[in-house]
């Protein structure tokens, strides 16, 4: 596959063409995830996910949505993780309904059935796993939800503790206590709001705040200069 | 003596012989609701509700039982109308996750490429670390 770099001598065309929109897409979409595992992995807190979501007009609608756009999973560490197991958080009903999805999600992606010895399918399908799946399916319309707000507001948003997370009016935000989250932060960029969570308790930080607008911004300083007509 | 009044409210119109332990995937709630005399509607009311395999009981006005089932026949017809859509990611001890935003995505198909790639993504890192702690 060419390599495309966004240096000055761009050619034009390439981004006025609606051939090259998956290109582009899978160009911008590896930056992100990089960025984005460089952002949780590289962080002296233990946050379990990044979520980018990403923003975008539907016309048909006139509404603003927040979607999916890119997501990194990290899980807890093992302290958090036994402590959670002793908790006992899902039935074994409910075990059975998240591998039985994990195994038909597998058999879609891999197009072929999974053989029945995976040992991944057979592996326990923890709380916050089960909730960075179903976010993939998530979006927020006209500022709703956490990160709408954020979006909205252009401002961020700390969540910290469950008994916030619990009494918080979005429904996201309860959803993800109920899954051991105990801390969930909404920053908003141009184009899009990174979402972070984490099962433990994470204080507010300004620093984390820059390091993600710097994140962000990067991106949009490279593409930004290019007036982009294709819709990506 | 108070006269029990055993009332089943399907929701569905198919099959009503399914097992109570069936963790397929019709969930297909069943209420039952024991009712004094008439005159009692706005008094909370024991409800029984099978689920999934799973039971819950509380005490509920016939208000708020109409609502919940105003609530789930709306999830139920969602789910029905999109076969293709998220559904299979809908927890079954979720059913309070039925929110608006829930219900009404729709996906670009941007928005359907990214999730693919994320998913492909997640279930690779996933195999590898499993497979990396049990080397049999």
């Amino acid at each position: 596959m060419t390599d495309y770099r966004l240096t000055t001598t761009t050619p034009m065309n390439l981004w006025t063409s609606d051939d090259n929109a998956s290109v582009i897409e899978s160009f911008m979409s590896s930056d992100l995830q990089q960025r984005l595992q460089a952002l949780i992995e590289g962080a002296r807190e233990s946050w379990t996910y990044a979520i980018f979501w990403q923003s975008s007009y539907d016309y048909s609608s006139s509404a603003s949505v927040l979607g999916w756009g890119d997501g990194y999973y990290k899980g807890e560490d093992d302290k958090s993780k036994s402590m959670a197991k002793n908790k006992a958080s899902s039935s074994a009903a409910e075990q059975e309904h998240r591998k039985k999805v994990l195994r038909e999600l597998n058999s879609l992606i891999s197009g072929s059935a999974t053989p029945a010895t995976d040992d991944a399918i057979d592996e326990e399908v923890t709380d916050t796993e089960w909730f960075f799946l179903v976010s993939m399916t998530q979006s927020f319309v006209n500022g709703g939800g956490l990160p709408g707000q954020a979006f909205f507001n252009s401002s961020p948003i700390w969540v910290t503790g469950a008994d916030r997370l619990v009494s918080s009016p979005c429904d996201r935000a309860r959803q993800g206590q109920v899954f051991g989250l105990q801390t969930m932060v909404c920053i908003p960029s141009a184009n899009g709001v990174v979402e972070l969570g984490s099962t433990e308790v994470i204080f507010q930080s300004s620093d984390l705040i820059n390091k993600v607008r710097v994140l962000l911004n990067l991106n949009s300083l490279e593409m930004g200069s290019w007036p982009i007509r294709a819709r990506i | 003596m108070r006269r029990n009044c055993n009332l089943e409210l399907c929701l569905v119109p198919y099959s009503a012989s399914l097992p109570s332990n069936d963790s397929g995937d019709d969930h297909q709630p069943m209420m039952e609701e024991r009712r004094g005399s008439p005159q009692q509607n706005q008094q909370p009311q024991q409800l029984t509700i099978f689920y999934n395999g799973k039971i819950c009981v509380s005490d509920v006005t016939e208000f708020q039982a109409r609502s919940i089932l105003l609530l789930a026949t709306r999830e139920m017809e969602e789910r029905l109308k999109t076969p293709t859509g998220s559904d299979w990611l809908k927890t079954p001890t979720g059913s309070d996750l039925s929110s608006p935003t829930l219900q009404t995505e729709k996906y670009s198909p941007s928005t359907g490429l990214s999730m693919k790639r994320s998913l492909q993504r997640f279930l690779q890192k996933r195999k590898n670390r499993i497979q990396a702690t049990s080397p049999y």
